[in-house]
């Protein structure tokens, strides 16, 4: 209904909203910055499908929470969202970023020093491009970052020429919708030795997906990542961006896993995915509030 | 963007704060951390004006606080004062978002500095005016006055203590500092 009346531009995921941002991050004097993500965040908290989305996640991720708790829970989830794109957009515009902390550091340099390729495995938290350009400028490792494009073609737009002002020799930024040829760079790119960052928390359309538990609710993974560290033969890191106050960051870096090559493949991949949404479930559990995810994550909350 | 890396103490530095009352503290709070000058390779702080989170979050505290007294005591003057400021504050949300959206239509690269300067001069003439009223809200004013006065102050005492205030930044990131 909202979706006739309203010009696809003024849509959440609409083009105005992320020029709006941008002229905010280019004028609002910072030291009133809160007030202004305060007054915002309210007004997106009337975005009911992403509402409901974060607040059925919640009924899983805490359980016996009340609906009112979870309300108020979202308004904290919309809060850190709005805080981590402004970061986003600051950066790209300004080349100003956020102070950062490391937890699990062995784990980093782990990953910065071993010799050949290597994946990341990431959720929709904190700051994904902000902790990938990190990663590009302190490390003298390539990296591409794999990502599913905005869906409106106005925004995607207007994102990709953002992005293409903030290039860096380092850092690929590839999408996830043409699935069949990206995988194959992907490969290709893992066996030059570079490193491949995905998002490994949400499926979306035209992506092969592997059934998994998530907060005891049955789910989907993309099942691009596992496959590839099994056919290239490279672990995968689980490494999760958390927003940890005002421009600041923490980038927590659990231990590598293996997708072991087993007679049986969905045994290993089963193994995999558990290995995985362990870690998951430990760190949205710990920051539940900045866990970006807009819709029910399992069709049981849909 | 310039950054320090493996030095926490590097957090307290008075280039990462913009008010000169807050560059003060962090100047003295820096001078006091030296005794626990550490490498610490978990950090990486950014060396930006703007970068202190708590200077931010009191600054806009303060600001709002001041701009609700305000709004409750001229718009709201016959409500009961605690009624007052409580509608008073959605409307110091939206009055908040005036100035910099007035600046940013007239003028399009009007910038943050300018901005900053369009924003703060509005509140301090909203509160010379409203010092010389008998309302409740004069003493909401004065204190505000008071604050801008001694941010003054502390101007000047940071710029005496500018060289100073080198040394110990460069002692404290010696050559941990470099360009991202």
């Amino acid at each position: 209904m909202i979706r006739a009346v309203i010009p696809r531009r003024f849509l959440v995921q609409g083009v105005v909203w992320r020029q709006l941002l941008r002229w905010a991050v280019l004028n609002v004097p910072l030291w009133i910055e809160p007030i202004v993500m305060a007054s915002w965040t309210l007004v997106f908290l009337l975005w009911g499908p992403g509402r409901r989305g974060v607040m059925r996640n919640l009924t899983a991720i805490l359980p016996g929470s009340s609906a009112l708790a979870n309300f108020c829970r979202t308004y904290r989830v919309f809060w850190n969202f709005a805080w981590t794109i402004a970061d986003n957009v600051r950066f790209k515009e300004l080349r100003v970023g956020p102070d950062w902390e490391f937890a699990g550091i062995e784990n980093f340099e782990d990953l910065q020093s071993r010799p050949g390729g290597a994946i990341i495995l990431t959720a929709h938290m904190g700051s994904y491009d902000l902790g990938a350009h990190l990663f590009a400028e302190i490390s003298k490792r390539k990296m591409v970052m794999v990502r599913a494009p905005e869906t409106d073609p106005q925004t995607r737009r207007y994102e990709e020429e953002l992005a293409d002002r903030t290039v860096h020799e380092g850092l690929t930024i590839d999408f996830s919708t043409r699935a069949s040829e990206l995988a194959l760079d992907l490969l290709d790119a893992l066996q030059r030795g570079e490193i491949i960052a995905i998002q490994g928390d949400r499926v979306t359309e035209g992506i092969s997906a592997l059934p998994a538990t998530l907060f005891g609710k049955a789910t989907q993974i993309p099942a691009g990542p596992f496959a590839l560290a099994m056919t290239a033969r490279v672990p995968i890191y689980p490494l999760f961006i958390v927003r940890a106050g005002r421009r600041r960051y923490r980038l927590v870096v659990s231990k590598p896993f293996d997708v072991v090559r087993t007679r049986d493949r969905n045994e290993a991949f089963a193994r995999a995915t558990e290995a995985w949404t362990r870690e998951l479930e430990s760190v949205v559990r710990s920051a539940w509030y900045q866990w970006f995810a807009f819709e029910p994550y399992s069709a049981e909350l849909a | 963007m310039k950054i320090v890396r493996g030095r926490a103490n590097a957090r307290w530095l008075p280039s990462r704060h913009n008010f000169a009352l807050f560059r003060l503290a962090a100047y003295w709070k820096l001078r006091r951390s030296l005794a626990t000058l550490r490498d610490d390779n978990s950090v990486i702080l950014v060396i930006d004006r703007y970068q202190s989170a708590f200077e931010n979050h009191s600054v806009a505290a303060w600001y709002f606080a001041t701009l609700t007294c305000f709004i409750a005591a001229t718009l709201f003057a016959s409500l009961p004062i605690p009624l007052a400021l409580a509608v008073a504050i959605p409307v110091a949300m939206v009055v908040t978002e005036l100035p910099f959206h007035t600046v940013g239509l007239m003028f399009r690269r009007a910038g943050i500095r300018a901005q900053s300067f369009v924003q703060m001069s509005f509140l301090i003439g909203a509160a010379t005016w409203l010092a010389t009223t008998s309302s409740w809200v004069r003493f909401v004013a004065w204190q505000f006055l008071g604050i801008v006065v001694l941010n003054a102050l502390a101007a000047v005492i940071v710029f005496l203590l500018r060289h100073s205030i080198a040394r110990l930044e460069s002692a404290v990131v010696g050559g941990a500092v470099s360009e991202l």
